[in-house]
């Protein structure tokens, strides 16, 4: 089984580090800044789920986009992604599914996370 | 020089600040395009960023608006304009430019591109205020050229000429007020020779 940091689908930290110049305490602020919104993010997404609201599931699952993807933290970019895209159908086909995608990626990723800023 | 940077995700944010302020920029932040704003118009007729770095897609004002309200008010038309966005599309690319940004990256975004394309910016910035400086130069040595062409009265008996406000002044104070010339005074050979038999002629 390999180790946990060469899942680079949940977390590519080799490019992370390259792109911080190998400031390894910049890669670690910057896990923990993506963290603090976290839980806000997610809370925005589901409660756009669920209330069908088009505007804001897009808007929130961009937002969750962009900032996975500066973390270089593939999975969540795309399943954030998925929301956004599925956002642009007023039917919200597959919303739900990709809500529970996007949790699995979360479970993978916020470990991660929390062991570069030391939480665990 | 002076660089803003508008993005709400604190994660792109601080990347995009330690990246510039690595280059040596005075960066400004703005967490959404509302705070952006606000920078500009606090600015104005001051001290005013030369480059902004603006997300696409903000909450308050999004970067594309900013784009548009640089572009037509005056004071802020010089600002070198770089849009991050996720939209990589071709069509989404042209509405930005139209719109007034001057270039882009998208995000995620790579530090070594960011820095090459705010360093076009900035040799526009650079060029374009030489550019403005020299157009005030011409245009004040144009004016300077305006004031000293047409028609300009002059009396055939005692040489005076008539100004803009109907007077009639010496020669020599009109072109002192109307050009930068200076009068050294002097007497001419003809002058001189009348002069002295003037004073030839003066009962002793």
């Amino acid at each position: 089984m390999p180790a946990d940091n060469a899942d680079t689908d949940t977390l590519d930290e080799p490019a992370l580090m390259k792109v911080v110049g190998g400031d390894r305490k910049l890669a670690n602020e910057l896990a923990q800044l993506f963290l603090d919104d976290l839980d806000n993010r997610v809370a925005e997404i589901t409660a756009a789920v669920e209330a069908r609201q088009v505007d804001s599931l897009r808007a929130a699952a961009h937002a969750l986009r962009g900032s996975a993807g500066s973390l270089r933290a593939g999975n969540v970019r795309d399943a954030s992604g998925a929301l956004e895209s599925i956002a642009s159908s007023a039917s919200l086909e597959g919303a739900m599914h990709a809500l529970n995608v996007l949790d699995l990626a979360l479970a993978t990723l916020r470990p991660r996370l929390a062991k570069m800023t030391g939480r665990i | 020089m002076k660089i803003l940077v508008a993005e709400d995700d604190a994660v792109t944010r601080r990347m995009l600040v330690v990246t510039l302020e690595r280059l040596g920029w005075d960066v400004i932040t703005a967490e959404d395009g509302n705070a952006a704003w606000r920078v500009f118009e606090t600015l104005k007729g001051k001290d005013v960023p030369e480059i902004a770095v603006l997300d696409w897609m903000m909450p308050g004002i999004e970067g594309i608006e900013i784009c548009r309200r640089l572009h037509t008010t005056p004071g802020f038309e010089l600002v070198y304009i770089i849009l991050v966005t996720s939209r990589g599309g071709k069509e989404d690319l042209s509405y930005g430019l139209a719109a007034g940004a001057n270039d882009y990256v998208t995000k995620p975004f790579d530090p070594v591109e960011l820095e090459a394309r705010v360093r076009v910016g900035q040799r526009m910035v650079k060029l374009q205020r030489s550019l403005a400086a020299r157009v005030t130069e011409v245009e004040a040595a144009l004016a300077h050229v305006q004031r000293l062409q047409g028609l300009l009265p002059i009396c055939s008996y005692c040489k005076k000429v008539r100004n803009e406000a109907n007077y009639w002044e010496q020669v020599e104070s009109y072109f002192t007020t109307h050009s930068d010339l200076d009068f050294t005074h002097s007497i001419c050979p003809q002058c001189t020779e009348k002069m002295l038999r003037e004073v030839d002629a003066l009962p002793v």
